[in-house]
């Protein structure tokens, strides 16, 4: 095991259990380290500097940010890939894996790369790989494996990725607060006292953000803020938030503050921020806690964004060498997991914060060379405390620190780590003076020249942001306006608060105004607002305007795509200089930190290359993701609704095999369709229809209704009788089709096609609800009633096994209507002939389904009677010349086209599609819906299949297509519909040809039903 | 996600809804209007930039169809009510 | 005899399928008491359920004495409890009354009789219906995960209905809390928050399903009718008498 022999002695805030060790492997190589600690601060202690290879060049990479934000520290771990190792907490036996490096990441052959980097410029993809285009799928298998990001695993094992839940979550508060730094905490306690229900999220396992590693002095103002915000414990399990209404039992984890409506998410980072609060947020916690990822859909009555400010890096010769760090970086390894991240230091700063992270190295017994600050020599107050600080721990411990005024890093050296740090002063202008530099040996660098605001989720909540000159940050316009604003906030240092005292306002503040818009409380007064505007404009400026060293070796400027300087430079010579247009060209801000370490460079090189402000250079558009996160999370729990009917189990049972019609699950064929067929047309079938649309209609005012909605006419329809319906738009294009009974004489009960079921509903809702709802109640049944057709001419046999009602002929006819009780469930029973042979629709109430079903089926032993699907039922439908809606129908269908014009009463006073019909009766079809027969009875042609007219030139004329095809096993020949030029389709007999496989197949026209055209057995 | 204020169940996301299209009433008397007047209702859509009136469903709810008032590049909807008779003699 | 939508999901997870009030449903899962725990779910998709449409329909009902006088015109979303039955004001002119399969009411029968006035319909839609039963401490944490709904006590108390979606199919959520101490020990003073889930009877199985596994990481327990009766006591006043 390697030790961890960068572990500094326990320090008064680190978060790690030294009570608790553990092990974890690397590469296969295992390394120690404590509960607490994550992969990248126990690799840190190890000594472990190169965590990955970068993107292009196959340059080594060490921590940066030490915050989740850069790309450098990516693994893999077990199967998940691009794990921010930085932030991720280390578990007992976890197999952490290098992604990018091949064989190894201390060897990675591919970081050749670098050398041929001049014949790797930006775009370079774009011009090399287009030509020829058939070689690409190759191009793409070397470019994939030498610029892939770890890989996606399928292997079942325990932390598989099939074994991984996403859960999705919705969660209301009445204002949501992003980020729990003090700004946060204070606005979330502020907005809590008005009587808001407040939710606090947070990405890291810790409330509190960089009060924790930051400045000593702050520890106070820590525990006072957490202390309030409920009982909370640092070390350990981290603190699981549920919302405040659901945790009520559950609280053994969650966190209800103290009387305080505030409900906390930790280890929960916003992803995106979208219309009227609504806020998407995922949750990774570590396994032992369940093992999944969360995904927040979070609604809020107000916002408020203290999401902070990401340290930026300074673009200098090798700015991306192992060990050179971020000072925030620098704080959190020292503070939070007593891990000393380097011997020898050398600060670059151009603030005060960087003398800070100098005193800390100091305290944890770090020697510091140089601290080269940007600035030429200032005097502020807080800078004169942390310089005597700095200068007691230095003196006391004999060390010589220098501090170079006026002075930046030019380059570094060093290979796999910085070996030492050029340093050279800066003249009046800001320009470097390079002879004059000095190399300084050390094996870290601290970079702290500057911030930039975490606004990606501002600006998608659509608030404006301006640039402000003295601050060289882009600042949210209080004086801005937009859709909603009136309830979003920002506070602490994404709105320009750096001191605490001045977050802490800032935070009370917007927490006070969130809950007032929220509707609780009153706003804070004005003059308070305008004092923290000024307190805010006393506050020195952080951020540097000097951001680019000329030094030698890469200057790298996006780390996630290996993106120089001067390959910003090249792709604006070549005309790219909008900066919306630079980012999609060099590939800059575009990987996995979205920016958060390039944007605001690249903007001022950007401005500055163009001879522009930055104001006028503008942002790029900040989009959802802010951090990344898995598909699995953003698709969430597997919610497929499937619907099935009373009878589905059984049809499993009995070997259906089933299909899916839209939602529903339904039985093809039960394994010999033609054979299904053949029993309705010589004894006796049953199939389940009880997906059909059935709908009640009441009222006097339904008559008119059905002669509104349908092209037949109703009016006249007595009770007990049943008519066959079509239903078509005001474009006069067919709907739906079924048949309609008047059941009483106020009472009438429609039945819609199973796929328009719903649609049709929704439609006659509409007609009813804007005019012609009068005297109308409609309840949709379809759910209500199962539905069966006993079909063949023993079907009345079959029935009358189970019911005492007369169905005789006499009594009861083709085309009627009664109800029966069937083997005792009351019923419905409609006389009617899809199929072309004797038959009966029998309606029961669902709860009856399997008892009526398995009844029929006995009773019909006798008779030979089978179940029969889908299949079946459209053969047995195309027998009869029957359509189907849909299949031999599409949106251009009116009923004279579709040979309907019988059923046309044009002589109704209104309907739907009168108009459109009366033109097309008029000036007649260009084609119609036929049957035809195939010349020979085998060769059955798909659906869709040409029909053409072989012609004179090259291309054969399409006269029109097949829409159902099949072998009839009663005519013993193939049959089908088609659509065909009217002309030819007006000659029974005619020939035509299909175009199938190359092949031209003859079929002849054939008018009326191919079976018992005279429908004598329907009526038997 | 915007939501959708329904007139029976009150503030509600978006995907618990259809939309119905532009409001779009059909004539009074179809075979009494004039090609013009009937073409645009039956093939003329306006598709506005700004405030339209249009239909929406309450699918996964009450199943009420209603009017609302949506600007169509903001997606704010301003109002929405059932539908009136006298809404028909409006035009949208 | 009749059966539930929830019949073969319950077979298959291990139920004891018996008789009640003429259908076929799950009498027990023997999976232990119900005291304690978080989440319980169990059928109650035998309850009739009847629709009542059109304007008129509040007033017919108190007419036949199912509504009391004086409560004819309660808002949408509200609902009122009458001996055995509850009723619930959907829309204007839709309500949904809700009794327990043993009740054999004169009322229910005499809804049928009501002279439909030509904007008024009722009509029995039990058959068409799934209901299932999400009751427990930790039942609006699990609702949480398959529904929109802001389900805040504030936004949604109990005796109330709301349409909406749960995991993608269209319900009807009617909150009816249970009184505290049924099933907890320790509380004897707050209510048992308790939601009923009315949606297709098509869909009835994949809800059941759904709710058990967004429930699993809250030890959610399915429930037969035998179990449910040792703590619904008709007396409870609760409306659950099974």
């Amino acid at each position: 095991m390697i030790a961890d022999r960068r572990r500094l002695a326990a320090q008064p805030d680190e978060i790690i259990d030294r009570q608790r060790p553990l092990t974890f492997t690397f590469d296969g190589k295992p390394y120690p380290a404590y509960a607490g600690d994550t992969i990248g601060s126990a690799l840190a202690a190890a000594g472990m500097d190169l965590l990955s290879r970068s993107f292009k060049y196959h340059r080594p990479r060490g921590l940066l940010c030490c915050a989740g934000h850069c790309p450098n520290c990516l693994v893999q771990v077990g199967p998940e890939p691009n794990v921010r190792a930085c932030t991720r907490p280390v578990e007992p036996g976890m197999s952490v894996t290098s992604q990018n490096a091949w064989p190894s990441l201390e060897r990675d052959a591919l970081s050749l790369m670098g050398l041929a980097g001049r014949f790797t410029p930006v775009g370079f993809y774009y011009k090399a790989f287009v030509h020829p285009q058939a070689l690409w799928p190759a191009y793409e298998k070397v470019l994939r494996r030498a610029a892939g990001l770890g890989s996606v695993q399928y292997a079942v094992d325990q932390y598989s990725v099939d074994q991984r839940s996403y859960e999705q979550q919705y969660v209301h508060a009445d204002v949501a607060v992003v980020g729990g730094g003090p700004a946060g905490l204070s606005a979330a306690l502020a907005a809590a006292r008005q009587g808001a229900r407040v939710l606090l999220i947070d990405e890291n396992p810790a409330l509190g953000g960089h009060l924790h590693y930051s400045l000593p002095q702050h520890r106070e103002a820590r525990d006072e803020l957490i202390g309030a915000v409920g009982q909370y414990s640092v070390v350990g399990e981290p603190v699981v938030g549920e919302p405040v209404f659901s945790r009520s039992v559950f609280s053994e984890s969650g966190v209800e503050a103290s009387g305080l409506g505030i409900t906390v998410l930790l280890n929960t980072a916003a992803i995106g921020a979208f219309e009227e609060n609504w806020l998407a947020a995922v949750s990774t916690l570590p396994r032992k806690q369940g093992g999944s990822a969360t995904l927040y859909k979070i609604r809020a009555g107000a916002m408020v964004y203290a999401t902070g400010a990401y340290e930026q890096p300074l673009v200098f010769g090798n700015n991306d060498r192992p060990g050179i760090m971020l000072g925030g970086a620098v704080q959190r390894l020292l503070r939070l997991y007593g891990v000393a991240p380097g011997h020898r230091a050398v600060v670059v700063t151009a603030n005060d914060d960087g003398w800070a992270v100098a005193a800390d190295l100091l305290a944890a017994g770090v020697e510091v060379a140089a601290v080269a600050d940007v600035r030429a020599e200032v005097d502020s107050e807080q800078l004169t405390a942390v310089s005597r600080t700095v200068g007691q721990w230095s003196g006391a411990r004999g060390q010589q620190l220098e501090a170079l005024w006026g002075h930046t890093a030019l380059s570094a050296g060093g290979g796999r780590r910085v070996s030492n740090v050029t340093l050279a002063p800066l003249d009046t202008s800001g320009r470097v003076d390079a002879a004059r530099a000095k190399t300084v040996t050390c094996d870290l660098v601290v970079v702290s020249v500057g911030w930039s605001p975490a606004n990606g989720l501002l600006a998608q909540a659509g608030a404006p942001l301006i640039f402000d000159e003295r601050r060289m940050e882009f600042m949210p316009d209080e004086q801005g306006s937009g859709e909603g604003l009136e309830r979003v906030f920002a506070a602490g240092r994404v709105a320009g608060a750096h001191e605490l005292e001045c977050e802490l306002t800032d935070g009370r503040l917007a927490g006070q105004r969130a809950a007032s818009a929220a509707g609780f409380g009153a706003p804070p007064d004005v003059l308070a607002l305008a004092a923290q505007e000024l307190s805010r404009a006393a506050e020195p400026s952080r951020t540097s305007a000097h951001i680019l060293s000329p030094g030698s070796g890469k200057r790298i400027l996006c780390f996630c795509e290996d993106v120089t300087d001067k390959d910003l430079e090249m792709s604006i010579a070549e005309g790219y200089d909008s900066i919306e247009l630079l980012k999609r060209y060099s590939t800059i801000s575009m990987g996995p930190c979205q920016g958060k370490m390039c944007s605001r460079n690249t903007l001022h090189l950007c401005a500055r290359a163009n001879g522009w402000t930055v104001a006028r250079t503008g942002t790029t558009t900040a989009r959802p993701p802010v951090t990344p996160v898995s598909l699995g999370a953003l698709a969430g729990r597997r919610m497929e609704p499937v619907r099935v009917t009373p009878v589905h189990e059984w049809h499993r049972a009995n070997g259906a095999k089933l299909m899916i019609a839209g939602l529903w699950l339904r039985p093809e064929h039960y394994g010999d369709p033609l054979a299904e067929a053949r029993a309705v047309r010589q004894g006796v079938g049953l199939i389940d229809v009880s997906t059909l649309g059935k709908f009640r209609l009441v009222g006097p005012g339904v008559p008119a209704l059905l002669d509104r909605l349908y092209i037949n006419r109703w009016n006249n329809l007595a009770v007990g009788r049943v008519h066959y319906g079509v239903m078509c738009n005001d474009e006069g294009i067919i709907l739906d089709d079924g048949v309609t009974a008047r059941v009483g004489e106020n009472e009438w009960y429609m039945t819609t096609t199973s796929s328009g079921s719903g649609a049709i509903f929704e439609w006659i809702q509409w007609w009813l609800q804007s005019g012609w709802g009068e005297g109308v109640c409609a309840v949709n049944l379809s759910e209500v009633n199962a539905a069966f057709n006993l079909a063949g001419p023993r079907s009345r046999e079959v029935l009358r096994e189970l019911t005492d009602a007369d169905l005789s002929n006499e009594t009861f006819p083709y085309m009627r209507t009664r109800e029966a009780a069937v083997a005792g469930a009351p019923c419905r029973l409609l006389r009617i002939g899809f199929t072309g042979e004797l038959s009966y629709e029998i309606h029961c109430p669902a709860g009856y389904g399997l008892h009526v079903w398995e009844a029929l089926l006995t009773a019909g032993q006798a008779f030979g009677i089978r179940p029969f699907g889908v299949e079946a039922q459209r053969v047995l439908r195309l027998e009869k010349g029957h359509l189907i809606v849909g299949q031999d129908t599409d949106g251009l269908t009116d009923p004279v086209a579709a040979d309907m014009e019988l059923t046309v009463k044009l002589d109704k006073p209104d309907f739907l599609g009168q108009r459109a019909i009366t033109r097309v009766m008029r000036d007649g079809a260009r084609q119609r819906l036929v049957g035809f027969k195939m010349a020979a009875s085998g060769v059955v042609p798909d659906e869709g299949l040409q029909i053409v007219r072989p012609g004179t030139g090259d291309w054969p004329e399409i006269i029109g297509w097949i829409t159902s095809c099949r072998f009839s096993p009663t005519l013993n020949e193939t049959i089908g519909l088609c659509w065909l030029d009217a002309a030819l389709a007006s000659r029974p007999g005619a020939v035509f040809t299909i175009r199938m496989n190359g092949r031209l197949e003859e079929a002849r026209v054939h008018h009326g039903p191919f079976h018992d055209p005279e429908g004598v057995r329907l009526r038997e | 996600m915007i939501r959708i204020d329904c007139p029976n169940c009150g503030l509600r996301n978006a995907s618990e809804f259809r939309y119905g299209g532009e409001y779009n009433p059909r004539p009074k008397q179809p075979t009494a209007a004039g090609d013009a007047e009937w073409t645009d209702y039956v093939y003329m859509r306006h598709n506005r930039m700004g405030v339209q009136t249009e239909w929406w469903f309450h699918r996964d709810g009450c199943g009420l169809w209603f009017l609302a008032e949506r600007h169509t590049r903001t997606n704010v909807v301003l109002r929405t009510n059932v539908w009136r008779p006298r809404d028909a003699q409006e035009p949208s | 005899m009749r059966r539930t939508p929830i019949y073969d999901v319950a077979v298959r997870g291990g139920a004891t399928m018996g008789e009640v009030a003429g259908w076929l449903v799950a009498r027990s899962f023997g999976r232990g008491p119900a005291g304690g725990m978080p989440a319980l779910l169990w059928d109650e998709s035998h309850w009739r359920k009847i629709l009542i449409e059109g304007r008129d329909g509040a007033r017919a009902l108190s007419e036949i004495g199912a509504l009391p006088q004086g409560n004819v015109s309660f808002p949408v979303g509200a609902g009122i409890r009458l001996r055995e039955t509850t009723i619930y004001r959907l829309r204007a002119d839709q309500l949904i009354l809700l009794a327990s399969p043993s009740v054999a009411d004169e009322r229910l029968t005499a809804l049928f009789d009501i002279e439909w006035g030509g904007d008024l319909s009722v009509t029995d839609i039990t058959h068409g219906q799934a209901q299932l039963r999400l009751t427990g401490p930790a039942a609006a944490g699990i609702l949480s995960r398959l529904c929109g709904l802001n389900l805040h006590t504030t936004q949604f108390p109990t005796l109330s209905a709301r349409q909406t979606s749960v995991a993608k199919t269209a319900q009807l959520i009617i909150r009816d809390d249970l009184p505290g101490g049924l099933l907890t020990v320790d509380d004897q003073t707050s209510a048992v928050p308790s939601y009923a889930l009315i949606g297709a009877r098509s869909l009835g199985a994949y809800l059941w399903e759904t709710l058990l596994d967004a429930g699993r990481a809250f030890d959610i327990r399915p429930l037969g009718s035998d179990e449910t009766a040792s703590f619904l006591a008709p007396s409870s006043g609760s409306g659950l008498s099974p």
